[in-house]
């Protein structure tokens, strides 16, 4: 008995292993075309403000992209997700315009920082507007509003809460 | 005598100042009573070809006694009201523009113009069908729109488009070949009901818009039925999806509706390995509070019902679930309870017992285990799903909780089902 619990136990040990060795590698970015599809919710990505996101999987071809960094969130922070991502980018919005943020700035979302709760409007909900730096976020907080947040500080209770 | 004399006076005179009627032979003869018309005159189209734009300013009406075929030539919107009280009906327009920025459409209804009506007309073009904004109570009905097939989808305009428009009411059509079926953006207060959505992106699309209600509709070889996107109280009752490759309802940072007595069925991707969500999903839900799930079918769907982490909050009740590939996917670590005074949902894997016979089995029901849990987490493990090994931890696991209870419980199964309501399978007329 305590043999099975202990193999169910091993499971993810056993996977755990491979946890991360993927990050290290660096990933380009993928503009995103006119005639993608936000991978969670469907819509059409270019024709909505806000920056966007897209993540790259583990042994998947497919860059799975999304309307508006909220999204990305939602899909990234699942727990059935987080082990199969291997790269996250949002644009940095303080060097590109927020109505259709330009691809050539796409960042690394783990290293990127966020403003939460500001007046701009992107889509599906309140917008998490990125930031490659610290001063980015403040600079942008003050003129329009919200709570600058590190990565790790964006989690599925403060987007449900939105 | 002097009766008659009085009636004859009283006809006359109403007849000088009532609405007449006016018969137009081809496109110059109905621009130039468009612009010479009354408010309140009916201009009556003889069959035949009218090429070009038409632009309604004054409340009027506009109707067949035939087969009047209005083609705008493949530029701009065929007919543009500009004018509340106008009616529209039995014409055939076609061939007009697909500029979206411009919003080239079959018919386009500017702002303000309320209390329009376009009903039994045929439309076909690549752009909108027919398109309105920040005006209130038009009425949509009996009318057949198609776009263009040819078209990538995302380029096609949607079937209706409504933008800040309050009080819609849009019946009784059978649209094909567009973006969108119904797309309601900023709205409130419409009531969308037994239309037909084939061949296109979403049955029915919300947007940002509230106090609306779908009802008798029918969705089938769409993306997705029903899409509930950043709107609230929405009443979304009694409606048909089937054959839909991504969902049949999704709702997506919606608050306080009801879903309710919907048959949704066969939402199934066909892709060998669909990447990670991208299954068919019956209903799927997330970032979305307050929202109650209540005696719908689920039939036959990839996953039944695909509930993100952040979709917690909304009550699930007397729903079916039948023989879906996966019942339910839900991998939060909350404990979900799928009930409501004493009364769960009906699952086709349930074999419990019911000693009392009140139709509630007597052992709840977890559509998951925490063996479903781990593979959702390790996909990489899937190739051990059917071993021996992995059959005896389930065992092993139902007779001992092994860690904190987490998913979806049932405290309440059903034992009986009946359909939401019988509707016959891909009628047409």
């Amino acid at each position: 008995m305590k043999k099975l619990i202990l193999i169910l136990l091993v499971i993810p040990v056993l996977f755990a292993c491979s946890r991360g060795d993927a990050i290290t590698k660096s990933i380009e970015a993928q503009a995103i075309h006119d005639h993608e599809r936000c991978h969670l919710c469907g819509m059409m990505i270019t024709k909505y403000p806000g920056p966007k996101g897209q993540l790259h999987l583990k042994g998947e071809e497919i860059v799975p992209k999304f309307c508006s960094t909220r999204d990305m969130f939602n899909f990234s922070l699942q727990a059935e997700n987080q082990r199969q991502i291997s790269a996250l980018m949002v644009h940095d919005m303080s060097a590109t315009e927020w109505a259709h943020p330009d691809d050539k700035y796409f960042i690394d979302a783990t290293q990127a920082w966020y403003v939460y709760g500001t007046s701009r409007k992107a889509v599906m909900g309140p917008a998490v507007a990125s930031f490659a730096t610290e001063e980015g976020a403040v600079q942008f907080a003050k003129e329009f509003g919200g709570a600058v947040l590190g990565y790790e500080q964006i989690t599925l209770e403060l987007l449900a809460g939105g | 005598m002097i009766r008659i004399c009085i009636l004859a006076v009283v006809l006359g005179f109403s007849g000088l100042s009532q609405a007449g009627s006016i018969k137009v032979f081809d496109a110059n003869s109905l621009r130039l009573e468009l612009e010479n018309a009354k408010p309140g005159d009916h201009i009556i189209l003889s069959p035949g070809l009218y090429e070009g734009r038409f632009d309604i300013d004054r409340s009027l009406s506009l109707s067949s006694r035939g087969d009047s075929i209005i083609d705008a030539q493949g530029e701009g919107s065929a007919i543009t009201i500009h004018a509340s009280g106008v009616e529209i009906s039995g014409l055939t327009i076609r061939h007009w523009g697909n500029d979206h920025y411009e919003r080239d459409s079959g018919i386009l209804v500017i702002q303000g113009s309320d209390d329009v009506s376009i009903n039994n007309n045929r439309l076909s073009g690549d752009g909108f069908g027919i398109r309105a904004e920040a005006l209130n109570r038009i009425k949509i009905n009996d009318n057949i729109i198609s776009g263009n097939a040819s078209l990538f989808k995302l380029d096609r305009g949607d079937g209706i488009h409504l933008d800040h428009v309050i009080g819609a009411e849009v019946w009784s059509n059978a649209i094909s070949q567009v973006r969108d079926g119904v797309y309601i953006e900023s709205g409130s207060h419409s009531k969308v009901f037994s239309n037909r959505f084939f061949d296109q992106q979403y049955g029915i699309h919300y947007m940002y818009s509230s106090m609306d209600e779908a009802f008798g509709n029918q969705s089938y070889r769409v993306d997705g039925g029903y899409a509930l996107m950043s709107s609230k109280q929405i009443h979304l009752h009694s409606n048909q999806v089937w054959d839909a490759v991504d969902f049949g309802i999704l709702l997506n940072m919606s608050q306080d509706s009801v879903v309710e007595g919907n048959r949704v069925e066969q939402i199934h991707n066909p892709a060998e390995n669909p990447i990670q969500g991208k299954e068919g999903k019956g209903i799927f839900i997330y970032g979305a509070r307050d929202n109650r799930v209540v005696g719908n079918r689920f039939a036959h769907c990839d996953i039944g019902f695909y509930m993100a982490m952040g979709g917690e909050g909304n009550l699930v009740y007397e729903n079916q679930f039948f023989d879906n590939f996966s019942q339910v996917k839900y991998v939060g670590d909350k404990l979900l309870e799928w009930s409501k005074d004493g009364r769960g949902n009906y699952w086709s894997g349930y074999l419990g017992w019911d000693h009392n016979s009140d139709g509630i089995g007597n052992s709840s029901y977890r559509p998951n285990d925490n063996i479903d849990r781990l593979f959702w987490l390790y996909p990489e493990a899937n190739f051990l799903m059917g071993s021996p090994i992995v059959m005896v931890l389930r065992w092993v696991q139902r007779q001992f909780e092994i860690g904190e209870p987490s998913g979806i419980i049932d405290s309440y199964p059903l034992l009986n089902f009946s359909p939401p309501f019988d509707f016959e399978f891909g009628v047409s007329h």
